[in-house]
Order: C-alpha cells, then sequence, then structure tokens
C-alpha cells in the first residue's frame, strides 16, 4: 500500500488520512449534513447503492469469505435496508427537540433536549461481516447529522477496496471518506481528533482505540466479543434446539460475534446433542459440507491455523478435518472440554464447538459469572422459571432465550457488549442517540424576576425554605392538566345543564 | 488499601444484597437521613473549605439531592422494571424487552468545588441502580472529604460503599484497579488520564469537566434583571462553578451598563463590603487565588480586583475590553473574575464562541442555539439546567462525556440488557433462514425480518381493525342484554 502523502493548507507535508479528516471536518463545518433532507437524501442514496450494486457486494464478500448470493442479503443487506427504512421514516421524530418534565420553578418555561450532531465519527470496521459492520453504524451516523470517516478492516480487503469505489460514487465524499489500509494506517487515523469513534473488533485493539481516544477526550462505542456461553436444558427438545444451535454457530464458518461459543449442558445428554448436531449439519450442508455452496470459509490462514491449533489435545466428537490451503475447517464438535482447556481460554470464531459439562443450572451460572462478561447469552429450556433465573444471575451483552443470534436483527433492542464485551450500543434509535449530543435547553423570559428573589443573597432562613418548596415540589403536569380539563368539564356542563334545563 | 476497599466493595456486590429494590430504597433513605441529621456538620465542614453559609450549602449542595433521592425512591420501581420493546414480524409471539442491570462496582472521584453534592449525586445514581461504589471525595475540600468519611460508613452499607481518601498516589493506585464505571467530575487534564487508566480494562467512564462557558449579553434587552443574574451566577461560591458564566460577550456599548449593573447588584446582594458578608465565598485555595489573582495581570478592572491571600479572599471583579488571545482566555478562570469581550453582532458572537472547545454550558439568546454547541443550554438565566433532574446534565467535546441526574443517572450507571425470549414451538417458521438457502427462503426471510409491526400504514389498520372488532363485540353485548330483558 503506497502510503500518500500531500500538501495541507499550510503547506505542510500531511497524512492522507490527516487530510481525509480535516476534509471531513471542514465539509462538516458548511453545515450541509444536518437538514434532515440532506441526511434522508444520503440515507436513500446508501439504498440505491445496495440494491444496484448487490452483486458486486457479493462478489466481494465470497472472494472475502465465501458467503454466497444469498447468504450477503440475508445477513449482510436485509438488515440495513431494513435500518435505512426506519432511519427515513423516523428520521423526524428522532431529531426533534423532545420534552422534558418540568419543575414548579420552570413551569412556564421551555425545557427541552435538543438532539445534534457530534461532528465527525470514525468507524473502524471488522472483517467477519465487512460490509455491514461499516454500513450500519454510517447509518446511525449520517441519520445523526454527523460526518464520518469510514475505515474499513484490511483483513477483508476485496470488500475493503469496494467500499473505497462505491461509498464515494453514492454518497458525499467528503463528509463520508473512506480511508483504507493496515495498522500504520489505522494508528495515524486515531491519531486524530474525532468527535467519536466507533469500533468493532477485539478487546486488545479495543483498549488501544480508547486509549487513543482518550488523548482527545474523545467518547467511543466498542463492540468487541467474547465466549458467549449456550446453555442446553437437559428436558428439551433436542432436535430442535440443535439445529437452531447449528445455524447460528457454524454460519460464515463461525466468524460471528455472537456466534454460542461453547455448550454447558448435563453430561448425559452430551452425544445426543452431537448426534442431533450432525443430523442439523447434514440437512444444511449435505454429506459434503466442503463443496457446499452455503459453508463458509475462515477468513485467512493466521486464523485458521489459531482455530485448528485449539483441537490440540481435544476430544473431537464431530468433524475435525481441515484443509489449509482452502482455510477450510469441517464443523467441529468437542466434548469432554473443561474450563481449563485451551479452547475455553480465548474467543474461538471458527467453527469448533466445545461441549463442557455442567451438571446444574447452579453451576452452569457459576462458570458463566467466573469469566468475562459476554456479548451473548443463550439459554434452551421449557421452563421459563430456568430461563429467568439465568438471566438474573449472570450478565452479557444481550441475550436469546431459545434461539440464537436473532436478539440482533431487533432493531428496537440496543445492540452492544457489557465489561470486556463493549461499551455503548446501537442499531435503529440507539444508533442515532449513540452519535448525537442530547443538549439540555431550558428557555426561561426576562419575567418572573419575583420568583427569583428566593435565590439571592442575601440569604435568610426564610428564603430557604420557600427555594426548597419550588425546588422540591415536583409537578405531574399530565395529572395537573388532566384536572384541570376534568375542572374545565365539568364547570361547563353544569353551565350547559343550567342553561338548559 | 485501596485495593482492599476495592476487593471488600466487589466481593459485598458479588453477594447480590445491592440489587433488591427494598435494599436500595433503604440505602437511599439513609442517606437522606443523614442529610437532614448531618446538616449542621455538613455545613460546618464546607464552611471551612469555601466559606459557604450555611443557606448557600443547604440551596447549592443539599436540597437539590434530596429532591433526586425523592425522585428516585418515586421512581426505582418504574426504572428497574423490564422495558418492552417493539417487536418484528418475525418475533411477534416472543417477548422482547430491556432489562436495565447493576454494572458492578463504580468508582466515584470528587470534586473540591461542591464536594458534598458532586460525591452524593453519582452516588445516588449508583445506589439506584444497585451497584456497589467506592467513593473518593476531593483531597482538596478536606474537611468534606473527612466528614464523608465519617459519615457514610454510619449510614449505609460500609462494604458495598466504602470511602476512600487521599491524594494524587491514593488516587492513582484506585485507578489502577478494575471498575465498571468510572465516574469522575473536574478538570480536563485529570479527565485524560482518568479514561486513559480506565481504557486499560475497558471500563466506561462518565467525565464530567468544564471548560469557558460564554454568556452572550443581547444590546436590546432589560441589563438590570439580566445582570442581576448573572451576578447570582457568577459570584456564587466565589466563582467556582463548573457552569458559572466564565466571560460575557456583549456590543461595547453596552459594557459600561452592564457593569454598572453588576456593581448595583453586587450592593444587594453582598453590601458594601463583600468581605464581611455571610453570602460571599473564598477561594479553596492559596493555589487556586494566586491562580486567579495572575490572570488580573495587565487586564483593565472595571470593578473590584482586591484580594488578601491571607484570606484566600478575591472581590467581585469585573474586567473591560479583554482581548480574545488574553491569558485569561485561554483557561477555564473557576473565579470571581468576569471578563467581558466585546463582540459587534450576534454573528460575531457565535464565530467567537465555535472557534473555541465546546463549552459545559452556554448563556445565550434562543436563536443562537442551533448554530453552537455545548453540554447545556440556557437562554436568560443562569446554571438552573442544573437544577432539572429531566434534563440530562453533563458535557460534549472538551466539556465531558456522558451525563447524569434524575433518571440519567439510573441510566448512566445501568447495564440495558437487550432480552428475546422465545418458544421452542413454531420451528416451521424458521426453515427461511436455513441452509441449504435459495431464492424463494430468501424472499420470505426477508419479508419477516424487515416487516416492523408498528409502521405508518400497518398501524392505523390494526387500530382500524381492533377498533371495528370492539365496536361489534359491544353490539353483540348490547343486543344480548336487550333481548335478555326482553325474555322476561
Amino acid at each position: 500500500m503506497i502510503h500518500y502523502e500531500g500538501e495541507g493548507i499550510c503547506g505542510i507535508h500531511m497524512s492522507m488520512e490527516k487530510q481525509a479528516v480535516e476534509r471531513a471536518r471542514t465539509a462538516f463545518l458548511t453545515r450541509r449534513s444536518r437538514p434532515l433532507e440532506f441526511r434522508a437524501q444520503q440515507l436513500k442514496a446508501l439504498q440505491r447503492m445496495i440494491t444496484e450494486k448487490e452483486r458486486d457486494i457479493a462478489a466481494a464478500l465470497k472472494l472475502d469469505l465465501n458467503k454466497n448470493e444469498f447468504q450477503t442479503p440475508l445477513y449482510e443487506l436485509v438488515g440495513l435496508e431494513g435500518e435505512i427504512q426506519l432511519a427515513l421514516e423516523k428520521l423526524p421524530e428522532w431529531a426533534a427537540p423532545r420534552t422534558a418534565e418540568k419543575t414548579l420553578l420552570t413551569i412556564s418555561d421551555e425545557v427541552y433536549i435538543q438532539p445534534e450532531p457530534l461532528g465527525v465519527v470514525l468507524i473502524i470496521g471488522a472483517w467477519n461481516y465487512p460490509f455491514a459492520l461499516v454500513i450500519q453504524p454510517l447509518i446511525g451516523a449520517i441519520a445523526a447529522g454527523n460526518a464520518a470517516v469510514i475505515k474499513p478492516s484490511e483483513v477483508s480487503e476485496h470488500t475493503a477496496r469496494l467500499l473505497g469505489e462505491l461509498l464515494p460514487q453514492y454518497i458525499d465524499k467528503d463528509l463520508y471518506p473512506v480511508v483504507n489500509g493496515g495498522v500504520p494506517e489505522t494508528q495515524e487515523l486515531l491519531r486524530q481528533r474525532f468527535d467519536h469513534v466507533f469500533y468493532t473488533g477485539n478487546c486488545a485493539v479495543g483498549k488501544l482505540v480508547m486509549e487513543a481516544a482518550s488523548r482527545h477526550l474523545t467518547p467511543v462505542t466498542l463492540e468487541l466479543g467474547g465466549k458467549s456461553p449456550c446453555y442446553i436444558d437437559k428436558a428439551c427438545d433436542l432436535s430442535i434446539v440443535c439445529r437452531r444451535i447449528t445455524w447460528g454457530k457454524y454460519m460464515n464458518c463461525g466468524q460471528t460475534c455472537i456466534a454460542p461459543d461453547y455448550v454447558l449442558c448435563d453430561q448425559s445428554i452430551q452425544s445426543r446433542v452431537v448426534e442431533e448436531i450432525k443430523k442439523a449439519l447434514k440437512e444444511f450442508y449435505g454429506d459434503d459440507l466442503k463443496t457446499s455452496p452455503d459453508y463458509g470459509r475462515m477468513i485467512n490462514q493466521r486464523h485458521f491455523k489459531r482455530v485448528t491449533a485449539l483441537l490440540e489435545g481435544e476430544t473431537v466428537a464431530l468433524g475435525g478435518e481441515s484443509d489449509e490451503a482452502d482455510c477450510f475447517i469441517a464443523p467441529t464438535v468437542l466434548t469432554g472440554v473443561t474450563g481449563s482447556s485451551k479452547v475455553m481460554q480465548e474467543e474461538i470464531f471458527g467453527p469448533v464447538l466445545p461441549l463442557v459439562s455442567v451438571g446444574s443450572v447452579d453451576e452452569a451460572i457459576r462458570f458463566i459469572n467466573q469469566r468475562e462478561k459476554p456479548l451473548a447469552l443463550y439459554v434452551f429450556s421449557y421452563d421459563s422459571k430456568l430461563i429467568k433465573r439465568m438471566i438474573a444471575e449472570t450478565s452479557s451483552g444481550g441475550v436469546t432465550a431459545n434461539d440464537v443470534l436473532l436478539h440482533y436483527s431487533i432493531s428496537a433492542l440496543p445492540f452492544g457488549g457489557v465489561g470486556n464485551s463493549g461499551m455503548g450500543s446501537y442499531h435503529g434509535k440507539h444508533s442515532f442517540d449513540r452519535l448525537s449530543h442530547l443538549r439540555s435547553c431550558l428557555i426561561k423570559s426576562l419575567n418572573m424576576e419575583a420568583v427569583n428573589k428566593v435565590r439571592y443573597p442575601p440569604h435568610s432562613a426564610k428564603k430557604l425554605s420557600w427555594a426548597r418548596f419550588f425546588i422540591l415540589k415536583r409537578v405531574r403536569l399530565g395529572t395537573l392538566g388532566r384536572l384541570a380539563l376534568l375542572a374545565a368539564f365539568v364547570a361547563l356542563a353544569a353551565l350547559v345543564a343550567q342553561r338548559f334545563l
């Protein structure tokens, strides 16, 4: 990658990254990203891009991750179209001033919260859903009126290149520049000043991103990962449970941040779990997985080696085959895995599913709580009390009970992590709020100065007790309004009755 | 010792006793009792630290806290309950909700200017949200710090909410520990260090910082009222308020009248000699006294300017014709010195403000709001947005990250956990998503994923249908009643 340097305004050599950021900031300062019409127009352009270039996007994703023409729309694009639609519909509502409850002291004033753009947002994408994980935050950034510098993951190089070509053809190229590159370019970007940094990826880099952001006091959203546990209650219809788990686990060759990482279940059902997964795999991918158009590949050799190394010394109950040249790892299930196994020390992010024995729900809860808070938690049971208990006694970014992954697809639910699995959340309105500044506004008049007297020196006990009254008395305007209305209605009714009787 | 306190708090949190709403309410009521029973001691400590009068203490530190506790007690059930969220067609029959949860152990680092309030207010939020909290008062306001260490364990759970006092080394040691949230009130420089330390553990932060909060005065307004409000906001606590109007922007032609207005108000508030007024505060310590008096060098003093180092007294001071590049305009003043900077128009004022870092507060006329940014904004008054708990209080850019007060404190110190509870039936609906994939399956999947329940047209249709059904049911019931009546 040629590192291009150009001259900035003062004739000083400026890196390409810095130039892109400065251009975005200058464009933002023209205020053209603010009008709702502009934001809607850009979102519609994004929508057009997705529709018109679906083939090119699918082709890039096939080269990067062996995703096929159906998986791409299903897992990358449909969600985005839903988000764009939602944003277009709700934009006036989201961007409007939000009334806030007044105090007695401010009863005749305007009290509201005004959402505002933050400025220039840096979006750093990940390689596993390389299109979606850049476009989805971008939708939020645009909807909130920001400029955004987009840095796709270089690991998914075909998609990165495509984004660099496509985005400037459809959306404002100064407000939303794409900056491609590897580690040095990302570091250079992180040295610049942004108004928000949105990063999707792993914990180690997440820490570096937050550290870099701290130098400018820039708020961050970190969508990280972890080991998402999946608990299976003994008394379950294992065929359905295992089909759902198989779908979520082996999609994209296990490279999904909210894939069930490992299973916790009673020893006595482990072999049936293996059997059912085997059946589901056959249903999904046929007899020869390698030839199935629906089965993905590891992103690159580094991750291929990382995941195959995790199999060493483990009991392979299913799968285990691999082909380095093809970055192919067969769907694999391991049994007899303990908490101290190597495969249990890091997020697997591959098509390997360890089954860990636990004797009871209590033991499962203890196991989960001994580890870092995961991005997702899965629990399968007919017993809703058990499900509620598991939720109440653990923590995670999100939870889906009796299925996997789906909480991701509901835009009303905030999607994000907690603890090591991340900070902040997005999707739907949450994206808009996350990438806005919610500014408190109080518009008083220059009248009613008499009321203010209680706050001015010289102070006295009497003034203080009045001030206390004004501050502590909260007004439920809703009830007050309703009572007033009722009183007026009764008065009117009495008047009418008197008149006509 | 710091590490021990944190570990004790974490162990206490893991017993889950901070979670039941009854416990949280009990702790909040205990805090309330502490404020009521120990008001004198609190006022005494604040007098020693900042020469606050007992009324100032009550007004600016305590009443707001009582209000917040009241609000939390009243709303806790509502805030902590699961919040249903809008479903998709695919999840129509499922439970979809957001469950607020405690984060764990929160570190609260207080500031010295409102040393009681700026520790207790975040603590209210932390307790309401079910967390444990390690409290680190500012060592600069030493009397209040010592009092907090004595009082809090007498009223609230001492393991869940330990107080750790100390200076820079102790704070540094605390910041090396792992927390689930760090809540810091103070200045930008330390704010960066706090965030950097938090980054090592991927701990989210709330930073309530500061900046130079501008105050624009329009030529055509009742200057007597304006000046009274500005005087109140500026000189309370001897100018040591994070949202005090730092400097004034106004037309050259009204500067003289502004000075006059402030002079008259000062007389009203503090009498002839502010030094003897029980309501006029003092600088917190020598370091800040020297810092602020140094800012006066070379400036045109229109009012005040007197100072007494032994008493940490700086008279309410107004400076006129302050050039934008003067030293005074480069840092947050945080003292009783008010520069007046000339601007020729609203546009010039907006430009001036936008050339600088986003402040914590902006005081201006309504039409300037859209073209500027700040943590919060008030037109025609000072400080008051702080006292409205429905408004999120916090900064943006260099003035801070995150916000709190009222429900916002609860939200900030909770994890909003997305929950989807499905059933193990209706597997037929899922078929469209499973491989082997094909075009027809994709169409079905797309339909279910994209269709939202309460979209415009669908919403009205649904409501119309429901209304019609209801009307029909009522009609049937009515007919049934009539028929029954006629039978008899």
